[in-house]
């Protein structure tokens, strides 16, 4: 019998490594990481008994700790539970936890940032969707406008977890959907003026050839002076210090031109 | 447990053999992609299998496709059934004959792919290797197994970089040196470099990839 | 120093920006938005290995873009030292392409940045160590090496 296992959880979900040693009859401590977070899950006479998870303990620690699809885990069959957070049957508990991380995965695959905004769609929800009040609670957080899972998480004091799953629920309730990521914005145009400004300075790098150049790049990009989108200046200078060949100059156009953006 | 390892390291085939020779009661559990494959051995021969929801068999083929994941061999497991009567030495033949033909499809779309990718404007050459660095189709320029070997080496960090960073799957990556711009992408479970032009800028690859459907691409199975 | 640096992290959908000499120091991070410190750590530290690969290949200057679904990350590796930069999907290349070129060029020109590295000896290379990496990558960089 081998004395420690060791794996990676990409290809071993947590609950199939716990299976795999109550099923063998271990006992031990086994001990998960994912990038720098570390947990524990430890198994006593057939029973996981105790679970350590950030600042987790028991069965809350055990739940997120089932959730992890990426990182390693090693056995280590002298280790002891310092206490037993952990009353439940084992059985039941895994099979909570497997279909946690179904529920999980779904989640994911709807939200894949917690950084992206949702919004209400002010509809109703959909044919025989009950909503609980925790739904409800993070629905009103939404009638400000657009917020993220990790916006609510804050707003309403939850995990962004948690939330997560309230907003996977409220979307396939149809009552929220994805927002929009740019907000309109009103298309801000550059002064023609700014266009000399960038003339003179080329001019003195480049010689004549400068006006040409800008114009150039201009229609090249689709635009014409009198209305070009200030969001396109960067591009603009880009494609124009391309054109200078000489890189000390190249560089001094680059520096004006930030000066420039920053005034604008 | 009898045996824990990876199939990347050690064959399947030999593990059946070793297991109907010694005439062996056990248990052979692979995980792949998040699906576990059985293949149960009594009486020196392979009588039951599963993968996911299939058995019989149809599971042994699947199972013989799987090249990496981690396995387990456990001793004295009866088999909970019979699906399986023929003998094993047939069974292994069929089965690597079907990988065969699999691995035959899955060329002829990957040097279709290469093919295309090299015609878009300012590419000059295409690899394809896996995650071990292991070229399998070459398109161009012949790179060689250094840069095969970075390149598997970089997408992995990139992988490892895009979970940390909670910033989800690799859409595209450019790396630019000073003659050099390499586009790296993921294809299935391998990792596709396309040598550009150093002025093509990575929007303009990724346009011409979405033209020639390279995300539609699959080997025929 | 700091403040030339600051003006990358001013930019529009930066998230964090860390700054590392070839030896190891972290000569400057920002505080990120939305991640973990010591995550984004990591994070560079796994780009500067990238570095270290690239130089294996071809030594010089390199320019990392990489496009995930959710997010960003830039790199600008030079001889002695590496910037990288963790962004949202929606900033402006071209503008932090630009701040990032102005910046590094006045690095570049700092008399006390130039003794300080001027002093390294390292290469990217060093931050390639087998106890750094998983097996699987460590044979990897075995074979490039």
């Amino acid at each position: 019998m081998s004395s420690v296992l060791s794996g990676n959880l990409a290809f071993l979900e947590v609950t199939s490594v716990v299976k795999l040693l109550l099923s063998d009859g271990q006992d031990g401590r086994l001990i998960l990481q994912q990038e720098n977070e570390n947990g524990e899950i430890y198994i006593e006479g057939g029973q996981v008994v105790h679970a350590v998870c950030h600042a987790y303990i028991g069965e809350p620690a055990f739940r997120e700790l089932v959730l992890w699809t990426s990182g390693k885990f090693a056995f280590d069959p002298d280790g002891r539970a310092s206490q037993k957070s952990i009353e439940k049957d084992v059985n039941q508990l895994i099979s909570e936890g497997a279909q946690q991380l179904e529920v999980w995965k779904r989640v994911r695959s709807l939200i894949p940032s917690y950084k992206v905004p949702f919004r209400k769609t002010n509809r109703e929800p959909e044919g025989g969707v009950k909503l609980k009040a925790r739904d409800w609670e993070v629905l009103a957080a939404l009638d400000d406008g657009e917020s993220s899972v990790s916006d609510l998480a804050g707003k309403l004091n939850m995990r962004d977890m948690d939330v997560a799953v309230v907003v996977h629920t409220l979307i396939e309730a149809g009552v929220v959907e994805a927002g929009t990521a740019a907000r309109p914005v009103h298309k801000e145009v550059v002064d023609e003026k700014f266009f000399k400004t960038v003339e003179n300075e080329l001019i003195q790098l480049i010689g004549p050839v400068a006006s040409i150049i800008i114009d150039d790049v201009i229609e090249s990009m689709g635009e014409a002076r009198s209305t070009f989108p200030r969001e396109k200046v960067p591009s603009l200078v880009e494609a124009i210090a391309g054109e200078i060949y000489d890189p000390a100059k190249q560089l001094a156009f680059q520096q004006f031109m930030l000066r420039q953006i920053k005034s604008l | 447990m009898a045996l824990v390892g990876n199939l990347k390291d050690l064959k399947l085939a030999n593990i059946v053999q070793l297991n109907c020779m010694e005439k062996n009661e056990s248990m052979f559990a692979v995980e792949h992609h998040k699906q576990v494959g059985r293949i149960y051995f009594a009486e020196g021969n392979i009588v039951h299998a599963t993968y996911g929801s299939i058995e019989g068999e149809e599971a042994v083929f699947r199972i013989l496709q799987i090249k990496e994941g981690p396995f387990r061999v456990e001793s004295n497991v009866p088999p909970p059934k019979r699906t399986i009567n023929a003998a094993w030495g047939n069974l292994l033949m069929e089965g690597l004959r079907m990988v065969d033909e699999l691995r035959e499809a899955k060329n002829a779309a990957m040097a279709k792919l290469s093919r295309e990718i090299k015609n878009i404007n300012g590419v000059n050459g295409v690899l394809v290797c896996n995650l071990f660095g292991e070229i399998l189709m070459e398109e161009g320029i012949a790179s060689g197994k250094r840069t095969s070997a970075a390149m598997a080496f970089l997408m992995r960090k990139i992988e490892k970089v895009g979970r940390a960073s909670k910033m989800g799957n690799l859409k595209s990556a450019a790396f630019t040196a000073k003659n050099e711009k390499r586009v790296l992408c993921r294809w299935h479970e391998d990792v596709v470099e396309i040598n550009i032009d150093p002025k093509l800028i990575l929007e303009a690859v990724e346009q011409g990839l979405d033209k020639i459907g390279f995300s539609d691409i699959k080997p025929q199975a | 120093m700091k403040e030339k640096l600051e003006e990358i992290n001013g930019i529009a959908g930066v998230r964090t920006s860390f700054l590392f000499f070839n030896d190891g120091e972290l000569v400057y991070h920002s505080l990120p938005k939305g991640l973990d410190a010591d995550e984004c750590l990591e994070i560079a530290r796994d780009v500067v290995q990238m570095g270290g690969i690239a130089d294996r290949l071809s030594p010089s200057n390199h320019e990392f873009e990489i496009k995930f679904e959710t997010g960003r990350v830039y790199a600008w590796l030079h001889l002695h030292f590496n910037l990288v930069v963790l962004c949202d999907p929606t900033v402006s290349l071209s503008m932090l392409r630009l701040t990032v070129n102005v910046a590094l060029a006045d690095l570049e020109a700092d008399k006390k940045f130039q003794k300080r590295i001027s002093k390294i000896e390292a290469t990217r290379r060093s931050f390639l160590t087998r106890s750094n990496m998983d097996p699987e990558s460590w044979s990897l960089v075995e074979i490039v090496s």
